[in-house]
């Protein structure tokens, strides 16, 4: 070590503010363990990119998109307007920061009353308990750690072709940030982040093209769960090209080729949103002695650790990339790395997605199951059926319950309106191994479209109140 | 900041739940390194080294040699140099991979967790049950849940803390003591103990026997001259690997016999591929090692791969893995100098086959009376699964396949 490179000792470094790194940081912190995060943005980094750059932002601009849309609906239903709904990007703006800084500002709240000390920079592993924190022209800092949890997250994945310019060449994180809206954009990528903003954007004016390499969009998603959010794109004007791969763009024209056509789109904006790259290249993981496999991702099991002092959560190791399992992952790091016998070992992580309409999901497929080894069955109940989607005006979407021959719940997914809001009582039934029976003499508030639920129980049950039976229920049983 | 930690006996494998203190490498007082080994437990399948989970002192042995400890039992305490950061239960050492269960072509049943249905492909329970197994260090795989659909409740957790807390306790004196003169009373521990159990078990299946003496010169014959490309090598060749072979192709023909029966949820799960083991004895008794997946094995990779582990059973180095999972086994009471036995099957699997000692014999051949080569052969079978009569075609199975030696060398 040179002179002058003292590193200052601290007992559990959290390298990263996100919602796996903060939550991570006051478990800790609750653990008794004195904390440290670090942050490349600091304070206003904290939350991460959920809080300040994804998914908070962008339901912000869902919101705002679904009631300016709907708003035709309504006058259909007696609302009574004058003249067009119009949307001011530069004010949605105001509102959509006062949002951001006032959950960034809670969460540094948060760390503060925990006693958690946060600090700006890069940090990169230098040894296999220290590393060093470099911020701009400020001298590096090195700190030496008892423990540490890595929580760097993950980025846009950008592509060659489209280099990111932050003007026309934009990532998901640049379009909540728009102050004008788009008159026509491309959308590279009809992932879930794609379909969200590609939904919101369309709804609230924009010319919306939907470029995909696969063969439809959502193409990680069982189909029949697609099929109600594609109709819906098309209705509201998306132009959806499926199948077609970027060639190139030359600041004015996309170009684009669908089965060898090669065809040029017209765009003022071009989103490459065809996935995120886990934030594991600049970290000096090599010193650790580690290394993440072929896609960024650091292989870690049920404890989370990379080496016995130091742990990975959130985008960065396996499953999905998602916020709320950065979240669980982060107590179980902290619960670990103090030296309790704690696992990550859930039995359903949620989804949702927030297209039009929404989709929801947990557990298993039914596909998933099967290949797992169950004799899985689907029992579904159509929204078309549910009173509240009625007075809610959208009726699209189905409750599909996956679940074994004895009635265990495996999985749920939902496609429908306000999916998002109730997926978790399904997650809540498999982990506690609920079966149709539980869900079907649960008593669900009337009229909520959680009802569905034990609808469509009994449809597995074989007697659904509000759908047609599948067979004559059997007196004898006296059940 | 120093912390003391208390060291646990963590879960070793497969279907065992005590271990047998063999002798401490450390005293109190010293100084101990991360991964150092410090004691040498004895499970009913292997002797294994326990390295430290972090560097420190030595405060406090817990255990002495030849006690009888569950699996959570406290080894020793241990004031850390450092901060802890690891799990605090023991590491085993890496001669000791994890367990993969038998290679099944339905679904694999594990031996060691007969209440679970095999359908059950994660145990069910809540989250909070979850959280109480893993602070406990018990492996939900093997207990057995009473609530609804098999459901696994806290309380089943706790009762599987408190079974083996009953073992740990149930340990007394463990060296060998003369109460009076000229007798001499041996607790029941390690190995012998793990024989006595499984013998017990045994008694519970009704066997059937089929006895069948063969006509081995044409065996003899061949192997004498495959012996020679081994010689070379400075290998032996024996008779087994034959008698293995013959087993593996006729189990092929009878798949009943390549099986295991699970009581308990009454099902019978039968095996496409042949983990077979053979009976070794050793000086601490009756070790039963397996080939995985025999069937993909020649007569030269069989003779190797029994010698070495039988060698590594022998002197207790085998790792869990190469120890379980059997779906047939083979013993051989020839190399006893006995004529032949009655074998006792190997819980769970269905049967297995005894071969005699070779002996000249005078035979009619042709009319004529001959001095042949005689192998004495016994198959015992499991009654619940199979019946006389289809034992009896798979003894002639294997006879045939004796008496066509060339047949073995055929690759399949």
């Amino acid at each position: 070590m040179v002179v002058g490179e003292m590193p200052s000792s601290v007992d559990l470094l959290v390298i990263g503010g996100g919602p796996g790194g903060y939550v991570a940081a006051i478990a800790a912190a609750q653990l008794g363990r004195s904390v440290v995060l670090v942050d490349s943005n600091g304070e206003t980094g904290l939350g991460g990119v959920c809080v300040n750059v994804g998914c908070i932002p962008s339901k912000a601009l869902i919101e705002l998109a679904h009631a300016t849309h709907s708003i035709e609906n309504w006058a259909q239903r007696g609302m009574k307007i004058s003249g067009q709904p119009s949307v001011d990007m530069k004010d949605f703006q105001t509102w959509k920061t006062e949002v951001v800084s006032g959950l960034n500002g809670g969460v540094r709240q948060l760390l503060k009353t925990a006693g958690v000390e946060v600090r700006q920079g890069f940090f990169r592993f230098t040894r296999k308990d220290q590393g060093v924190l470099e911020f701009g022209e400020a001298p590096p800092t090195h700190i030496q750690f008892n423990n540490c949890i890595i929580a760097t997250g993950s980025r846009p994945t950008m592509i060659a072709e489209l280099p990111h310019d932050g003007k026309r060449i934009i990532d998901s994180s640049d379009v909540l940030n728009l102050d004008v809206l788009p008159k026509t954009i491309a959308i590279v990528g009809a992932g879930y982040i794609g379909v969200e903003l590609g939904t919101a954007l369309a709804q609230l004016g924009s010319k919306v093209f939907m470029i995909e390499a696969g063969e439809r969009i959502l193409p990680a998603l069982p189909a029949t769960l697609v099929a109600p959010v594609a109709r819906r794109l098309t209705e509201i004007g998306v132009e959806v090209r499926t199948k077609t791969t970027v060639v190139s763009d030359d600041g004015r024209e996309l170009t684009v080729t669908t089965a060898g056509v090669t065809s040029q789109i017209e765009v003022d904006y071009v989103v490459v949103a065809i996935g995120r790259t886990p934030n594991t290249d600049d970290l000096g993981l090599e010193v650790l002695g580690v290394k993440p496999n072929a896609r960024g991702i650091l292989e870690v099991g049920a404890d989370l650790l990379v080496t016995p002092k130091i742990a990975a959560i959130g985008d960065i190791t396996p499953g999905p990339a998602l916020a709320h399992k950065a979240s669980a992952e982060a107590h179980i790091a902290a619960e670990v790395l103090s030296g309790h016998a704690a696992r990550f070992d859930p039995t359903a992580i949620p989804a949702v997605i927030f297209s039009d309409p929404e989709i929801a999901m947990t557990g298993l497929t039914h596909d998933e199951a099967t290949a797992a080894g169950y004799s899985a069955q689907v029992a579904m109940f159509p929204m078309a059926a549910s009173g509240r989607a009625f007075t809610l005006g959208d009726k699209a979407g189905f409750v599909q319950l996956v679940h074994t021959a004895d009635g265990v719940v495996l999985g749920a997914q939902i496609v429908g309106p306000r999916a998002s809001e109730f997926i978790a009582e399904v997650t809540l039934a498999i982990e506690m191994g609920a079966s149709l029976q539980d869900l079907a003499d649960t008593i669900h508030p009337h009229p909520s479209m959680s009802e569905t639920l034990p609808e469509a129980a009994r449809v597995g049950m074989g007697f659904p109140i509000h759908v047609s039976p599948k067979r004559q229920r059997n007196n004898s049983e006296g059940k | 900041m120093s912390q003391i930690v208390d060291y646990k006996l963590a879960d070793v494998g497969e279907g065992i739940a005590e271990a047998e203190v063999i002798e401490w490498l450390v005293a109190v007082g010293d100084s101990v390194s991360e991964d150092q080994p410090v004691i040498v437990i004895e499970t009913d399948k292997s002797q294994i080294e326990i390295p430290a989970p972090v560097s420190g002192k030595v405060l406090e042995l817990c255990v002495v040699a030849g006690d009888v400890l569950a699996v959570g039992a406290s080894l020793m305490k241990i004031e850390a140099s450092g901060e802890i950061t690891n799990d605090i239960s023991s590491h085993v050492s890496h001669s000791t991979p994890s367990l993969s269960s038998a290679t099944a072509t339905e679904h694999s049943v594990a031996d060691s967790s007969p209440g679970v249905r095999a359908t059950d492909i994660r145990p069910l329970a809540s989250p909070s049950t979850r959280r109480l197994a893993a602070t406990l260090g018990v492996s939900l795989e093997n207990v057995l849940g009473s609530g609804p659909n098999g459901q696994i409740t806290a309380d089943d957790v706790q009762a599987a803390v408190t079974s083996k807390v009953d073992i740990q306790s149930a340990s007394q004196k463990v060296a060998p003591t003369t109460v009076e003169p000229g007798v001499t009373v041996i607790p029941l521990r390690g190995l012998r103990r793990q024989i006595a159990a499984s013998m017990s078990e045994a008694l519970t299946i009704p066997h059937i026997l089929e006895f069948k003496e063969i006509d081995a010169t044409a065996l003899l014959a061949l192997r004498s001259d495959l012996s020679k490309d081994f010689e070379a090598l400075g290998q032996k060749l024996s008779v087994t690997p034959f008698l293995m072979r013959a087993c593996v192709l006729a189990l092929a023909k009878h798949k009943t016999f390549n099986a295991r029966f699970d009581s308990q949820v009454a099902e019978i799960a039968q095996f496409e591929n042949v983990n077979l083991g053979f009976a070794t004895a050793t000086d601490d008794g009756l070790i039963v090692p397996v080939i995985q997946n025999a069937q993909k094995f020649s007569i030269k990779e069989l003779s190797q791969e029994t010698d070495n582990l039988a060698a590594l059973a022998k002197s207790r180095k085998a790792s869990v893995d190469q120890l379980s999972g059997g779906t047939f086994t083979l013993t051989n009471f020839g190399s006893f100098g006995t004529w032949l036995g009655t074998p006792i099957i190997h819980a769970p699997e269905v049967a297995i086959a005894g071969f005699g000692r070779i002996t000249e014999k005078v035979l009619a051949v042709d009319g004529i009376p001959t001095v042949r080569m005689v192998l004495p052969i016994v198959v015992a079978a499991d009654h619940r699964v199979n019946d006389g009569a289809h034992l009896g075609a798979f003894v002639s199975e294997i006879a045939d396949l004796l008496l066509r030696p060339l047949s073995l060398l055929e690759n399949k």
